[in-house]
Order: C-alpha cells, then structure tokens, then sequence
C-alpha cells in the first residue's frame, strides 16, 4: 500500500484504538489519564495525517498497480469485494459492490483539518470535562466520532460511507445524551437519533435506488458511468442520497437536530457541527458531484439558501451562546450546500476546510465562556469578561472577523468564491436560458445573510466580553486555564491563514484533475465512452478562478469553454468581490454600536410590539421542534399505542382461544 | 449428523458425573471439528445449476442409500452453499451450549446432543420424508429438553406452542407423503425442478400455504425467557434460536424453491403481511419500550424480513434472507443466553421491569447492547447486512431479469414496498434507541448489590457469538456470500429458468 494511503488509515484506526482501550480500561485511567490518552491518539492521527499531506504534495510520479499517484497524478485506489448485488456496469470484483480506500487531494486535505481540530478538541475537553465524573465516557464516545468520521472521508463507495454514517449516528445519539442524568439531554438525543435515522433511510434508499439502476457503488465508477445510466433513475436516486447528506449537514428542514446536539458538551461541538458530521454531510454531496441531475442541483441550491436565511435569523435571536454559535455555523454549512447546488465545488470544499477550523475555533472558545461560567450559557448574563479571560476573547474575536468574512481572513476568500460561482449561476440562468429572475434569490438571500451573520457574531462577543459585568458570580469565578486556551490559540492562527497554509486551493484543483484521471482510466477499461473533456463529471463546476491559485493549465482543464459561462463568472465574480468588501461592515457596525452598553437599546428596541413578537418567535427557533414534536413524534406514538391496544385486547384473546380450542380438540 | 446421537448413548452410559460432562463437550467439540473440515472440503468456487455436484451443480457431499417403494422415501443427505452456514451454527451453538451447562445431568446432555442430530438432520437432508422425520424430532426433543428444565413458561405460551409447533410438525408429514406420491420422488432437489414449480394451481397455492404457515409457526416460537418469568439453565435458553432456525430453513429451502409460481400469485398478499408484520411490531415496540419488549419484537421482526427475501426471489434477497437467518440466530443466541445467566442472579419479575444499566454490569451491558443493535440492523454488525440485502434485492426485482416481474407486480409496488420497510426499520431503530437509553441510563432501583454480572465462564462462551455478530457484519464477504453466493445464484436461476419467457420478454420491452 502507497504511503499516503497507509498513513491515513493509520489516522483512522488511532481514534479506534483509543476507543478499545477507553472501552476496557477508562474507568481504571480516570481523569485525566483518559483523556491525556485520547489525545495522544488525536495527535498520532494528526501526526499521520500531516505526513501524509507532504509525502503526497512531493513532485514525481509514484507508481501502484500499474498506476500513477500524487498530487495532479492521480489517486490511490484500492478495493474488496464485500457485498454481493448482482451485475452492474464497470464491477471492479463482479456482482459485488466494493468497499476500499480512495485517496486523493481531497482525502489529503479533510483528512489535515479534520485530525487537527479533533486533536485540539480532545485537548480542549482534558481542561474542560476534568471536573465530570464521567469522563472517559465522553473521550470514549469521541473517539467512536472520530473513527466514524475518518473513515467516511478515506471511503471509496458511498455504501461505505454510508455504513460509517449510521455508525457515526449512535456516536452522536450517545453524545448529545451524554449528560443522560437531565431531562433535555435525553429527550434532544431521542430527537437527533430520530432525524439522523430519518436520513440514514433516505440515503439507503437512494443506495439500493442506484445499486439497482447502475450496480455500483464505488464513486470512479459511478462517474465513469453515469452517462450511461438512465437520467430519471439517477435523479430519484440523486434526490434521495442528497436529503440523507443535507439530514447530516443539518440542512433545512433537518435542523432541529443541530440545535438539540448543543446539549452535548462543549467540545462535541467540534465533531458534531462544524468540521465532523456535518462536514460529512457536504463531503458526500461533494463525491457524488457528477451523478447530481440539473434538478438536484436545483434543490439543494434552494435548500441552502433556505438554511443560510433561517440560520441568520434564528442566530441573531439567540441568548444561549451555544445556540448562536450553532446557528452561525449551520449558516455556514449552508453556503456549502448552496455552492454545490450552483456548482461551486471547489468554492463549498475551500469553506468546509476554512469554517471546519474557524467553527471550531468559535465553539471552542465559546466553550470556555461557558466552562468558566459554571455552565451558564445565557449571553445575557455574561459581560466584561474581557479582562478575566483576554486570551479567549482574543481568539473568539478571530473567529468573528473571520467568520465575519473580514478581508484577508480566511473565510472571506472561499465565501465570496461561493457567492461569485452563485451570481454566475442567476447570471447564466437568466441570460442565456431565459429563466425566472427568481434565480437571482439565490444569491441575494445568501449576500444579505451575510451581513445578518456578522451582526449574530459581533452580538455574540459584544455581549460576551465588553460591557459592565450583568453577573458578578460569573464575572468573578470567570478564569482561563492552559489547556483551554493553548488549542484555541492554535486554531486562531489557522483561521487567518487556514487557506494559504494547507494550500487547500492546490488540492482542490489538483482533486479534480485526479478524479478525471481515475473516471478516463475506468472508462477505458470497462469499454465505457469516455466523458468529454470539456463538459460533464467534475467539468461541470466552475473554475477556481478566483482565488488565483489553480495554475492557468489547470484553469483551462476544467473551464467551461462556452463565453456566456466565461461571462457569468467574471460578472458574477465582480459583483461578489464588491458585495463581500462592506458585507463584514455591514454586519459589525451595528451590532458594535447597538451592544456597546450592553443589553440597554436592544431592550429599548424590544418595547416595540412587532420587534418583541419577532424576537420571541426567532427565539424559540420559529418552533420548529415543537411543530416536529407534534406532527410526527406524539402522532407516531399515539398510532403505535393503537396498534398495542388492538394486539392486547383483539388479536391476543382470540388467538389464545383458539389455541385452547384445538388444545382441547387434540386432546 | 450421526455422532452427537452416539454420544448421547455414551453420555447416558457414563459411569461418573465427570465423565458426563467431558463425554458431552468431547462429542460437541469433534462434530464442530468435523463441520468445519465439511467447510473446507467444501468447493465454494463451484458454480453451476441447482443440482448435485455430480450432474454439474452446486450440491455436494451427497449420500443416498436405501429406499421404501411406494412414497419413494430414502437416506439422502448433503451440503451445498445454503445449508453449510446453520449446520457450523447448529454445531457452535450445540459446543457452547454443552460448555455452558452447569448441571452436568446426563439426561440433559444427552438430550442436547439428540436436538443436535435432529437439527443437523434438518439441514443436510435432502429428502423430503427424512427432513420431516427430522423436523418433528428436535420439535418433539426440544419439548422433552424444556419440560425438564421445569421452565416457567405460562400456560398461554404452551397452548400457543402446541398448535403452532406440534400440529405444524403433524401435519407436515401427509403433505411430504403426497407431494412425493404426486411427484414420483422425494429428492427435495428433484421437487424444486418438478412441474409443481410451473403450477399456480389452486392446489398449489394452498399446499404452498399450508406450508408456510407451518414453517412461520417454527419460526415463531413463543419468546418465554424474554417475558422476564423463567430463570433455568442458559444453556437451554441459548438453543432456542435453533429451533426457530429449522423454520426459517424450511421456508427459504422447501416453501419457496418447490412452489415459486405459487408464491409469485401471492407476491402482493405475502409483502403486504410482511410490511403489517413489521410495522405492527415496529408499533408495538415504540408503544412500550422497555428493553424485553424490544428484543422480543425485534426478533418477531426478523420473521417479516426473512419471509420478504424469500419471496422477492432475487439473489440479493435470497442471500439477505439467508444472512438475516443466521445473524438473528447468533443474537438471539447471546440475548436469551445473557438473560438467563442474569435470571439466576437477580429476581425474574424486577428484572424484566427493570432494564439492566451500563453501569451496573458494564461487560453485559456490551453483549447486551450489540446482540439488539445487530437485530435492529446497525451498520458493520451481522443483522445490517441481511436487512440492507433484502432491501436491495427488493429494489433489484424491478430490473429486467426479474422473476417478480412475471406476476402481476408492477415497479411501483417493488418501490413502495422497499420504502416501506425502511420505515418499518426505521421505526424499529429508534424503539432499540430509546431501549438503549434505558440500557444505559435507566432507573437503577435495585442497587449495585442486587445485580450482579453473569460469570466470566459465561461470557467466556459468549464472547465467540458476539464476535461472530460482529466478523459478519464487516467482513460478510468471506464469512458467508463466497459460500452461499453460488448456491443463491443457482437457485435463482433455476426458478428463473421455469418462468414463462414469452411473457418476460414482453414485460422486458415494458420495461
């Protein structure tokens, strides 16, 4: 097996190893030799990772099988047969759908963020869960995340992935009920298990939907031979495996659960919302890219923006900073959704990586306010926490400027790629094909809910650290400990530079130039017509033309060589740029003016009927889980004590009389 | 098949009580021994028709001797790819069974080493009569076994047992003589490429249901131990799927193999009782989740999966209703087993209100948790793979090649049918999720000092099951489809080979 390959399944068994261990000797390791463990398995992972990350930018063709792999060489590729499905088109092993390792820049790069900020989350939860007395519980259900996680980006089918995500599924039903001992933690895992079991179905349907139209399941066979499959089948299955996705991503009209995952403790945070499961969720939608029909595309652009707007909203109500925070995140796996959606693939990867350390970075750090507050997660009760913990306030203020989309951060880059593929998209679908102006929705909502994001954030930190202190127990008890702030310090100095330094820009591109070496090679073997060069598969994105970082003969491997196209994109990229400059003023102006004393104009505004009743209802999340919780959950219940009844009082009695009738004809 | 009945009559001679034991784990461990060399000898990488291995097919090992004339009924045994999974089941089970007897009481050793014969007879019998012979003997040895353990099934669980098991093993006998007479053979291979096969005569269609029925009520056993109210040997307990598993065997090797037209007329009837079957336990489940009730309906679950796979006829499905059959053995194996061992140690009416918690016993508590995952189909352990498998199959019987496709079935009815027992799942899922919250967070009023965890021995003898559960859920391919993958593939062959092809080619164009 190549290096990079070894070196990444390694990253995946180390959080595996530590769960075997945890699972036998957690107890007897106690605080806080467990979670020292832990970590020291998160660093190995990490550790492994960045070593794979450089053998595999390394220049010079490396030969396996027969094949060339390396950055903008091609991918590494291995399988065994494990399921038998009948025949299908390009079996690698015939009648079996394969499982096995698919390796390429993109696997490199989620592979560096995601052991990274794991690491820094289980170093985090070494200071923070050290007063819990369950402590290697919560390091033990970790590592099962981890595990999960890391296997779902090395996979090389999306049956594996999705085996995995099911896995990944009980990891966080166990973690958003960690704290079992509380009413709300159990009911909010109940919920999460529900959603996320919900999606699971949808994604298996969509599995066997597409085992049963193509009978395959590995993803460079499934683009190789897409063109050959029929295009409704691929759109019902497309349809299904996408709303599995965006139920992981905890896209519209799946939220709920994301808010419910915020009973977990603090540093779950960090695999559960912004660079784990969800991330996951974007990361399927990304490897299916060329089977996605022009419909769904359509839907999950649509979907997207739908969760950016709500997100927004709710996030700018929130008094529980967690909640915030989430909801700010969510937002962000929004973008995602909605730059797959347009077609902007490398610009959804460029954030997921981006906002996978900034997110963390803000959960992180609104960790520990809370961790420091005794659990308190009320904004309204925090204030002036700026001096007692200067550290924390200067990293989350990091994480707001650069969440914020502050020029020169790094979420600012890969937001306006997004914005600038989505203006290009209204631009290409109004101009060229004549459709509704309703397109355009797409990118104003989004650009306007940027601005709102800003607001949410700069709200967040304003209310947080500056003003008088609104509680002087929190105030006074508030302190900072090194291992809380040594991971946030870390993830604050990669959210500036997050995408220069991993140079995620190269091997996104490079990704897509492996993806087309792998899908031409499998094409030729199983005799299929290869795709053109030019349009389909990978194709179909828009260039990474904005960030300037794919080499001009990469640009024009993957250009649309149509001029309405060209012109979309630099139209679109134009717009973008001049929106995403003020966006981030736009946002955090207000807000600094509006909290600069505290919670005295937003009371004064709330005296307002129309403002207070808005508030109440973007409060409480537009009541969403209330409106889940009585269409579906207490209607599912009461048809199932239906059916108890019936089986108690109909079917038993007269099947326990006809039994004692013939007992006593044969006797 | 013959040894462990030899060893029954050894252990019965044996003149000291450590000589009883002894003589029975020996007798288990040899027969496990001898059914994983009939696996090695065994020649998975043969394909071919659904036949013996001498006329080119894929089963092998066969016997034949003597004959009785007039109902043409003979000693024919063999192993092809469907059968040779149970029987290295049946043997495991027996061994661990044995190793985990306490009593050391000759008569139940003894016994348990005639239910091994029977059941082994069930599986490599090839011939209709002998299978019944076979059929009826571990149902009558199984009575024998559990009448003497004392158990404390309650009078309701016996009347219901009466009717479904003994009158089902009754009745089997003149349906097996008149197919016989009716066909001129007993070769249940023979049968299955009879004309039976292309009749969807009213007479068909009744024999077929007459034998389903008594297949369902052998894989329905009444679930006694999970009542909470018996507290006997775990070893008894832990043969109890082996039973079950003689009906599923029954229904995936006899029912629909020899009458597929039949079932194919019936295909509406019999998706729809089994998505009612699901969804009426899924229900039922999510109704009163406390932990028994649970694992009691998933394992009821397992009933409406298998029957499904049979009756979609695709080799996915076959193949998924075959896993399902053996995974769902393995878990309830280790379920009854674990809830016997903790019988002995905590009072039976608290401990069936009372779920166990991780905290309490947390070993138990993992064997206690991965046994009813696997039942409700969790990823990367045994149950998933042949659930997912059925459900892929479903999905595949809209394709081209399908059998189903000759019926009256449309792909809308395939789909929906699919998609409905996700739901029934899915609903299962989040019943063993809330059961599993109990598991781990359940309200603990009978102390630390009242419960106990079962003996390392016991979970020593559990820990293969377990591991078994897991090993088939992520690495299935060797464990089992290189080994019933070819036979599934000739059977659905075969069956598809019987079909109509004037009919399949316009419902292809259709198509």
């Amino acid at each position: 097996m190549p290096a990079p390959a070894a070196l990444l399944v390694f990253a995946t068994l180390c959080p595996l190893a530590a769960f075997v261990l945890l699972l036998g000797l957690g107890r007897r390791l106690g605080t806080p030799l467990a979670g020292w463990s832990a970590t020291f398995f998160s660093l190995l992972s990490f550790a492994a990772s960045l070593l794979a990350l450089v053998i595999w930018c390394n220049p010079g063709g490396r030969h396996f099988h027969g094949t060339t792999w390396g950055i903008r060489e091609g991918p590494i590729y291995l399988t065994m047969a494990w399921l038998p499905i009948g025949p299908g088109i390009a079996q690698e092993h015939g009648g079996f759908a394969d499982v096995g390792i698919y390796v390429d820049s993109l696997t490199i790069a989620m592979f560096a963020m995601a052991t990274l900020v794991a690491a820094a989350a289980s170093a985090f939860a070494t200071g923070s869960m050290r007063r819990d007395a369950d402590n290697p519980r919560f390091f033990l259900i970790h590592a099962l995340l981890c595990f999960s996680i890391f296997a779902i980006f090395i996979a090389s089918s999306i049956l594996q992935i999705a085996l995995f995500w099911c896995f990944a599924g009980l990891g966080v039903f166990l973690m958003v009920g960690f704290w079992n001992g509380a009413t709300a933690a159990r009911q909010a895992s109940t919920r999460t298990f529900c959603i996320l079991a919900a999606s699971d179905a949808l994604l298996l349907i969509g599995i066997s939907l597409l085992i049963a139209s193509a009978g395959n399941l590995s993803f460079p066979q499934l683009w190789a031979s897409v063109g050959m499959l029929g295009s409704s089948h691929v759109t019902i299955a497309g349809i299904f495996i996408s709303l599995g996705a965006l139920g992981r991503a905890g896209q519209f009209p799946f939220h709920p659960w994301w808010t419910d995952a915020t009973e977990a403790p603090s540093p779950a945070g960090v695999t559960l919302h912004s660079a784990g499961i969800a991330a996951c969720g974007v990361y399927l939608l990304a490897r299916i890219f060329p089977i996605l029909t022009a419909d769904v595309h359509l839907l999950l652009a649509i979907t997207g923006t739908v969760t950016v707007v709500l997100s927004a909203l709710i996030a700018v109500a929130q008094s529980d900073i967690r909640r915030a925070l989430a909801y700010i995140v969510l937002a962000q796996i929004g973008y995602m959704v909605l730059g797959i959606g347009v077609g902007s693939w490398a610009g959804a990867l460029f954030h997921l990586i981006t906002c996978g350390f900034i997110g963390s970075l803000l959960l992180l750090a609104g960790g520990a306010v809370i961790w420091s507050a005794d659990h308190q997660r009320d904004l309204r009760r925090f204030g002036g926490l700026w001096k007692r913990m200067p550290v924390t306030a200067s990293t989350f203020a990091v994480g707001v400027l650069s969440m914020a989309g502050f020029p020169f951060f790094a979420a600012h880059s890969s937001r306006m790629l997004i914005l600038a593929d989505t203006a290009a998209f209204a631009t290409l679908a109004t101009n060229t094909f004549e459709r509704s102006g309703m397109y355009w929705a797409l990118f104003v909502l989004p650009a306007m809910s940027s601005c709102l994001i800003a607001f949410a954030l700069v709200r967040c930190w304003m209310l947080t650290f500056v003003g008088r202190p609104r509680n002087r127990k929190i105030h006074q008890k508030a302190v900072e400990i090194s291992t809380l702030w040594t991971p946030l310090l870390l993830l604050a100095v990669i959210s500036i530079f997050a995408g220069s330094l991993l140079g995620v820009a190269d091997l996104l591109a490079g990704s897509i130039k492996e993806s087309n070496i792998q899908m031409q090679m499998i094409a030729r073997q199983a005799g299929i017509a290869p795709l053109s060069q030019t349009t389909g598969g990978f194709n179909n994105a828009w260039p990474m033309a904005a960030t300037g970082a794919a080499s001009a003969g990469d640009a024009a491997d993957v250009s649309i060589n149509l001029s309405p196209a060209a012109f979309a994109q630099s139209h679109g990229q134009a717009l973008a740029r001049g929106w995403e400059m003020w966006t981030w003023m736009i946002g955090c102006v207000p807000a600094a003016i509006l909290y600069r004393r505290g919670l005295k104009i937003a009371r004064r505004l709330r005296r307002n009927r129309i403002a207070r009743a808005l508030g109440i209802w973007l409060g409480n999340e537009m009541y969403f889980v209330e409106t889940y919780e009585w269409l579906l959950g207490r209607t599912t219940i009461a048809m199932a004590h239906l059916f108890l009844w019936f089986e108690r009082f109909i079917i038993e009695p007269l099947t326990s009389r006809l039994a004692e009738m013939l007992r006593r004809v044969f006797a | 098949m013959l040894l462990p009945a030899a060893g029954a009559a050894a252990v019965m001679a044996a003149p000291w009580k450590r000589a009883v034991k002894s003589t029975a784990v020996g007798v288990a461990v040899v027969n496990l021994i001898l059914a994983v060399l009939a696996l090695l000898i065994f020649d998975w990488r043969r394909s071919g028709t659904y036949d013996y291995a001498s006329q080119g097919g894929v089963v092998q090992l066969a016997e034949q001797s003597g004959r009785i004339p007039i109902i043409r009924c003979q000693y024919l045994v063999g192993v092809d790819g469907l059968s040779l999974p149970p029987i290295l089941l049946t043997c495991l089970i027996i061994a661990l069974a044995i190793g985990a007897d306490t009593s050391a009481d000759p008569r139940q050793l003894s016994r348990l080493l005639l239910l091994e014969t029977a059941l082994l007879g069930t599986l490599f019998s090839l011939d209709f009569v002998q299978f019944w012979f076979f059929f009826a003997a571990s149902a009558v040895i199984a009575r024998l076994l559990f009448a003497d353990q004392k158990l404390t099934w309650d009078r309701r669980d016996l009347i219901k047992q009466l009717p479904l098991v003994g009158i089902g093993s009754i009745l089997l006998l003149p349906i097996a003589a008149a197919l016989c007479i009716h066909q001129r053979t007993s070769d249940l291979i023979g049968l299955c490429a009879g004309p039976l096969r292309q009749s969807s005569q009213p007479t068909s269609i009744i024999l077929f249901l007459l034998l389903l029925a008594i297949m369902l009520g052998r894989m329905m056993r009444p679930l006694g131990p999970l009542r909470g109210r018996g507290a006997s040997d775990p070893s008894m307990y832990m043969v109890i799927p082996l039973i079950s598993l003689g009906g599923a065997y029954g229904v995936l090797r006899i029912v629909f193999p020899i009458f597929p037209n039949a079932a194919i007329a019936l295909w509406p009837l019999i998706a729809a009782g089994a998505i009612v079957w699901i969804f009426w336990h899924a229900m039922s489940a999510l109704a009163k989740p406390d932990v028994p009730r649970v694992i009691a309906r998933l394992v009821k679950m397992q009933t409406g999966i298998i029957i499904l796979g049979a009756a979609t006829m695709t080799a996915s499905a076959i193949n998924g209703a075959w896993i399902t059959m053996c995974a769902a053995a393995l878990a309830q194996a280790v379920i009854l087993s674990l809830i016997a061992a903790l019988g002995r140690l905590t009072p039976a009416p608290e401990r069936a209100s009372e779920p166990m918690t991780s905290r309490a016993a947390p070993i138990d508590g993992v064997f206690a948790t991965v046994a009813p995952l696997s039942l409700a189909g969790l990823p990367l352990l045994g149950g998933f793979v042949g659930h997912f498998l059925v459900v892929v199959g479903i999905f595949s019987a809209t394709r081209a090649d399908s059998i189903l496709l000759d019926s009256n079935v449309t792909n809308s009815d395939l789909v929906s049918t699919a998609m409905l027992v996700c739901l029934g799942l899915l609903l299962f899922a989040i019943a063993t999720a809330f059961c599993l919250q109990r598991l781990i967070a359940g309200n603990w009023k009978l102390g630390p000092r009242r419960f106990s965890q079962v003996s390392p021995r016991h979970l020593a003898i559990l820990s293969p099951l377990a591991i078994l559960i897991v090993l088939l859920g992520v690495l299935p391919t060797p464990m089992f489809f290189t080994i019933t993958g070819t036979t599934a593939s000739a059977m659905f062959d075969s069956m598809k080979g019987r079909i109509d092809q004037s009919k399949v080619a316009s419902r292809r164009i259709s198509h």
